[in-house]
């Protein structure tokens, strides 16, 4: 036995200071007794066996004693060495990336890792615990440490392979954190290797038993896919492709393009060994819809032949003014191509609500406005009970003018020479931080709240020098575009696959739908806006159904690491030499601590009930 | 003490008392005549036996139905009804007088009772107080008149000295003139022990009653902790700690005690009365008393 901290031994110095304590009596009190001589025999006949009346008398004094011995011993970190053949448990991790798609024999090599791993728990050991770890995109921990191998086979055969690009090396790391090397425990990785490379991880962990699957190496597949609108030529955009040959012979592969299913390219193009080929493809006219490129090709890996764009290209922007004048606003209004104004001079409480949601943004100029819960607003001194900005007084030409450069709302936006003849004192809520301010108030916020976002400037930019600074058109865009952004510009709704996407939503809409590619519609809560989608497992179409209108946005692999079913990584996991079983005779460290922490304990509750019955 | 022993003298006690009767086993010797039958043969109304006639005997007793009969002349004899001498000896050491309530009170009270049960029931009744050595003694008188001499008696003794049971038992056998029923009240407490005083009376052919008064606490000591141990009569002082199984130890030392007390008084034909001080003084008297045949 060994002491991994011998300095707590020193705790046993309590001991003399206990049977100090011990040797302490109270005075005796006094009594009289009227037969005395009786009492005399009594002692007597007591000292015939006095050793074992001490011995009584004193075990409180022992308990302690020993109690003081046990936890001195427990603090010391005592471990017990020895030599044992005893196996560890079994941590499975089992790649679910897109590349276990790739086809491999009869099968998938999912398939193949499916039945290993249900091979290795029937290997298992009565005493070897199974933890199941699931390397998806993100690891998951498919359960605690398992005793019943039934149940760890019927988790395994759950398990299905997704489309997307694993996170491997950030699963091996979870999975190591559960390995406990003193227990002789051991991780079983279960993977093809295809992605990034961890042969350098495994050789540093000796626990980590690699066991590769393979099958399958011919694969092509689009690695990019984007469209793009010229520079000053809104209608002419170009299409890009990046196609990879990740085989080790050369291919011929016919390439077709399409947009809401009119083909617009068909060719078949050859490629060499692991060459790489970047398409460009001019475009004329209006687009709008799906545009597909997809691999007419059989290979062993289907899930990187098929990209898919959602193109959408800029939409119109409502703004409700409601001003009494203000000309400078108006005019840049105009200025942008897209925004279309709808001009009022007050607000009428009994439509302020539809107003609000039929416009896309509502300005609101030096006038107070009723409660509203949704919307998008700019406030030009103007106040609302929804929004906790109050106006508490004013401030004359505010000085020390800073802005907050960090902030998109204020991003290159210079506030230099920036001269404000009125602005409004605010109080504002704690958590709100101004984004322009003085020395005096705080000048511009930005708040977002449930289906509402307001950004409030406290001072009439008319009685200020900022229409006439370059900061102001630069401010204004900011703002619509944080107000709403996905309106603004082209854009092709796409994401890789795993990754979350951002559905903007009407700030009307409480419920939507969405529908995966080949699942059933989805009923989803607008609890934010944007409401941030994940459940992006799946390459292919996604559809969005808002009030009855539906848009798409696309998921595609476009991982080519991922898409590397052959990678040099494979052949490096391979080179491992095979790590034994966990059965060999390995010097085992056995912590004792607690078996004596616990026996201080029982020895403390025996000497408590002791004292219960004695007393 | 006084307003203890006043207390429980009222009148319809005394009334209750004087129903009761002191017994004895064995036949009075006294000379003087009583209330109480006798084997000796006499002036009584109980029929005792027949013997011849002599010359000189009183014809008033002659069996003249007899001498129809068998034409001889009987005698008929009746028991002598003889009177009977009460001695109660009370221990009045310094041990008596401990316990709640004190023993001393309880003993008194007993002598008081006891005095005047024999006192109404026409027998001479004397009172002999003791220590470590005879303190005072009343000589035996009769008539109820002397009762209050008995209540003066037991109110001027207060506990005092050691006990010399055997010495003050035997001491007394020694003077006594005319033995009869001797009630002895006491702890029986001493470490010199009872056994020599007991035999000595029981020579001198006493009918003996011990009546052992022990307070609750000496019985079932209850008490558990660190004591200083003090003999009430000697100041000696013995330090213990007194716990369950010390406890056990002691019921089981004064239960002993008591049993050889019991068996030794079996062996001589003594009453023996074990009185509690807890226990309510009526009944005492009228039932423990009585069951036990010290009364009837």
């Amino acid at each position: 036995m060994q002491f991994l901290n011998p300095g707590m031994l020193a705790l046993l110095g309590i001991i003399p200071i206990l049977i100090l304590i011990h040797t302490l009596k109270p005075k005796p009190r006094q009594v009289d007794v009227t037969n005395l001589f009786l009492w005399q025999e009594v002692l007597k006949e007591r000292s015939s066996h006095l050793t074992f009346e001490r011995l009584k008398k004193n075990l409180p004094l022992l308990f302690q004693i020993c109690v003081v011995i046990l936890a001195a011993l427990a603090l010391a970190k005592p471990t017990w060495m020895y030599f044992g053949s005893q196996k560890g448990n079994m941590i499975l991790v089992i790649d679910t990336s897109a590349s276990m798609k790739t086809k491999a024999g009869t099968g998938t090599r999912f398939d193949v890792a499916r039945e290993k791993a249900v091979e290795l728990i029937g290997q298992r050991d009565h005493v070897q615990k199974i933890l199941i770890v699931e390397a998806g995109l993100k690891p998951v921990i498919k359960t605690g440490f398992l005793d019943n191998s039934t149940q760890a086979k019927s988790l395994v055969n759950s398990l299905k392979p997704s489309d997307v690009a694993g996170e491997l090396e950030q699963a091996i790391y979870l999975a190591l954190s559960f390995v406990d090397p003193s227990n002789n425990d051991a991780l079983y990785l279960i993977t093809d290797g295809a992605g990034e490379d961890i042969s350098t991880l495994v050789k540093n962990h000796p626990n980590i038993r690699p066991i590769i699957v393979t099958g399958g190496n011919l694969n092509i597949g689009i690695t990019k896919f984007k469209f793009r609108q010229e520079i000053n030529r809104n209608d002419h955009y170009e299409i890009m492709l990046e196609i990879k040959n990740f085989s080790a012979s050369p291919i011929t592969c016919p390439v077709r393009l399409s947009i809401d299913n009119t083909g617009i390219f068909k060719k078949s193009i050859p490629f060499e060994a692991h060459e790489k080929k970047l398409l460009i493809f001019p475009y004329t006219g209006l687009i709008s819809g799906i545009a597909g490129a997809i691999l007419e090709i059989d290979d062993d890996f289907s899930t990187d032949n098929r990209a898919y764009l959602s193109l959408n290209t800029a939409k119109d922007i409502w703004v409700l003014l409601v001003s009494r004048g203000n000309f400078f606003l108006e005019k840049l209004l105009k200025a942008y191509p897209n925004v279309k104004v709808n001009s009022v001079k007050e607000i009428i409480p009994s439509s302020w609500k539809d107003q609000t949601l039929r416009n896309d943004i509502v300005i609101v100029d030096r006038m107070d406005f009723p409660k509203t819960e949704k919307g998008n607003f700019l406030l030009i001194d103007a106040y609302s009970p929804s929004i906790p900005i109050v106006k508490t007084g004013h401030v004359r030409f505010p000085e020390n003018l800073v802005g907050d450069l960090k902030n998109p709302l204020m991003a290159n936006v210079n506030v230099s020479g920036l001269i404000i003849e009125k602005a409004a004192k605010l109080r504002a809520e704690k958590r709100l931080q101004p984004l322009m301010r003085s020395g005096q108030t705080g000048l511009m916020y930005a708040y977002e709240k449930g289906g509402m976002r307001a950004v409030l400037l406290s001072f009439d930019p008319t009685r200020s020098n900022l229409p006439l600074k370059i900061a102001f058109p630069v401010m204004m865009s900011n703002i619509i575009n944080w107000l709403n952004p996905h309106k603004l510009e082209f854009s092709t709704l796409q994401t890789r696959a795993g990754e979350p996407f951002d559905i903007y939503l009407n700030p009307q809409t409480d419920i939507f739908y969405t529908r995966a590619p080949g699942q059933k519609w989805e009923k989803q809560q607008a609890s934010t806006n944007p409401f941030r989608y994940t459940r992006t497992r799946s390459v292919g179409i996604y559809i969005i159904s808002e009030n009855d209108k539906q848009r798409y946005f696309t998921v595609n692999l476009a991982d080519e690491s991922e898409s590397n079913i052959a990678s040099p990584a494979i052949d490096k996991l391979s080179d491992i030499p095979e790590r034994s079983v966990a059965s060999e005779e390995i010097s085992v460290q056995q912590p004792l601590w607690t078996v004596f922490l616990l026996l201080g304990c029982t020895l403390l509750m025996v000497e408590w009930y002791l004292w219960l019955k004695i007393r | 003490m006084t307003d203890s022993l006043e207390s429980f003298i009222d009148d319809a006690f005394l009334k209750k008392l004087e129903k009761l009767k002191v017994i004895s086993s064995k036949s009075s010797r006294s000379p003087h005549r009583g209330e109480h039958r006798s084997w000796q043969s006499g002036e009584g109304l109980e029929f005792l036996d027949y013997r011849k006639y002599h010359p000189g005997d009183d014809l008033r007793y002659v069996d003249w139905s007899v001498y129809g009969r068998l034409d001889k002349l009987f005698i008929k004899l009746f028991h002598a009804e003889k009177g009977q001498t009460a001695h109660i000896l009370l221990d009045t050491s310094l041990s008596m007088g401990a316990g709640n309530p004190s023993k001393d009170i309880t003993a008194k009270k007993l002598t008081a009772a006891i005095s005047y049960i024999c006192l109404s029931n026409l027998d001479k009744t004397g009172l002999m107080a003791f220590s470590d050595k005879i303190v005072e003694v009343k000589s035996p008188a009769r008539g109820k008149k002397q009762f209050p001499e008995v209540l003066k008696f037991l109110l001027s003794r207060q506990p005092a000295d050691q006990t010399d049971v055997n010495g003050c038992l035997a001491e007394y056998a020694s003077i006594c003139k005319n033995p009869g029923i001797a009630i002895i009240i006491s702890d029986l407490f001493d470490p010199n022990g009872y056994q020599d005083g007991l035999k000595v009376l029981a020579y001198r052919n006493f009918d003996i009653n011990v009546i052992q008064v022990l307070d609750h606490e000496e019985l079932f000591w209850s008490q558990t902790g660190n004591f200083l141990l003090q003999d009430a009569e000697t100041g000696e002082k013995k330090a213990t700690f007194v716990d369950r199984h010390l406890l056990a130890l002691y019921q089981k030392k004064i239960d002993g005690y008591i049993f050889d007390i019991k068996r030794y008084c079996g062996h001589y034909g003594i009453n023996y009365f074990l009185c509690d001080t807890r226990i309510p003084f009526e009944e005492l008297l009228t039932n423990y008393l009585s069951t036990g045949a010290l009364f009837r």
